[in-house]
């Protein structure tokens, strides 16, 4: 026996020797690494994540999973999984960051889609809105939005009616949220009810043009309201649009 | 050179082998990383603490486990390899940090769809 042990010394010393593989550590750095790589594949296949991805951290991570495969060609499997687990860890950070920038970026989107509108109290400007109360209220008159000859007035929508009114419709697509009324007026007997008719026509081209029915009111008032005139209060053939819901 | 003296070699040769293996060089102190290891601890109670522990709880079990494993390699006196796995426990606050960071822009993009009607 005592003979025996001088030649089995060496061999127990370079078996329990570290460079000897540890198939356990092996597997983990192996398992670690595919992870890495794996997350990374999925983080990279992801499009509208890739511009919020955290630049540092990410190349970092990409450092960490070129540092394992190192390590584990090397065999030195203990620091291949460390790498290869740190790996893992950053890359579902930058992972989480990412989805926190791309959620950040959709919220300034929609703000700004909605705060646009605020410039757009030009449309309003435009439109010769003027604001009364809760509303805001323009009237145009028959002459300028229908059909006229030789004094008479056809109820068609006149080119520059069209035009007077695409600046009514551009209120309506800047605030999305508002409703109009229209309102048609007679300087006299409102035969036929035609100050119905003739808010019809105007509703009918604002459907035509994608304004949905349900934000559109129709009223005819007849010759029942004067409006302001430089000759003081006067009944005028025209119609009003009242624009409420602006905030 | 008889047997004997190729056996004594061996022997010569493993020993010197098994001292200088990196794995056999610590890197890092003992005290070093013991401290590393109660900072990380000290740091964990206070997100357990935190009005986020149920959000982050598996990272919570995570860097409970790289701690166990870190004390566990250190009474062991493998300082290296503790050092290493209290780093990973450590990685674990960014991630921490990234995913309460998230739930907030979360939460203020589903108020924003909220408050505009989307």
């Amino acid at each position: 026996m005592k003979r025996i042990i001088p030649y089995l010394l060496p061999f127990i010393l370079l078996l329990v020797h570290p460079a000897y593989p540890d198939s356990k550590e092996m597997e983990a750095a192996k398992e670690a690494i595919s992870d890495a790589e794996m997350l990374d594949k999925d983080l990279n296949a992801k499009k509208d994540l890739r511009p919020f991805i955290p630049v540092e951290l990410y190349s970092q991570s990409q450092a960490d999973l070129a540092s394992a495969k190192i390590y584990i060609n090397d065999g030195r499997y203990a620091g291949a999984r460390y790498y290869g687990t740190a790996a893992v860890i950053r890359i579902k950070t930058a992972a989480l960051l990412a989805r926190a920038g791309l959620a950040r970026d959709q919220k300034e989107k929609i703000v700004s889609k909605h705060t646009r509108a605020a410039p757009d109290t030009n449309a309003l400007i435009d439109g010769n809105f003027l604001k009364k109360g809760d509303v805001y209220r323009t009237t145009i008159f028959d002459h300028q939005l229908f059909v006229s000859k030789k004094g008479h007035i056809f109820y068609r929508l006149a080119a520059s009616g069209k035009k007077r009114l695409e600046k009514v419709i551009g209120v309506l697509r800047a605030y999305p949220g508002c409703t109009l009324k229209i309102v048609g007026h007679a300087r006299a007997y409102d035969y036929n009810n035609y100050t119905k008719r003739k808010a019809e026509v105007v509703a009918k081209y604002m459907y035509n043009n994608e304004i949905s029915a349900d934000r559109i009111d129709i009223v005819g008032m007849g010759d029942m309201e004067v409006t302001g005139t430089y000759h003081g209060y006067r009944k005028i053939d025209r119609v009003e649009f009242i624009v409420s819901g602006i905030k | 050179m008889n047997i004997t003296n190729v056996s004594r070699w061996l022997t010569i040769i493993a020993v010197v082998s098994l001292v200088c293996a990196p794995g056999y060089g610590a890197e890092h102190e003992k005290k070093e990383v013991v401290q590393l290891v109660d900072e990380t601890e000290a740091k964990l109670s206070t997100i357990k603490s935190s009005g986020n522990a149920d959000l982050v709880r598996n990272e919570i079990s995570s860097i409970e486990r790289h701690i166990a494993e870190a004390r566990k390699l250190l009474s062991g006196r493998d300082v290296d390899l503790a050092f290493n796995e209290i780093s990973l426990g450590m990685l674990y606050f960014a991630m921490i940090d990234a995913r309460i960071e998230l739930k907030k822009a979360t939460n203020e993009l589903n108020e924003t769809k909220d408050k505009y009607s989307e």
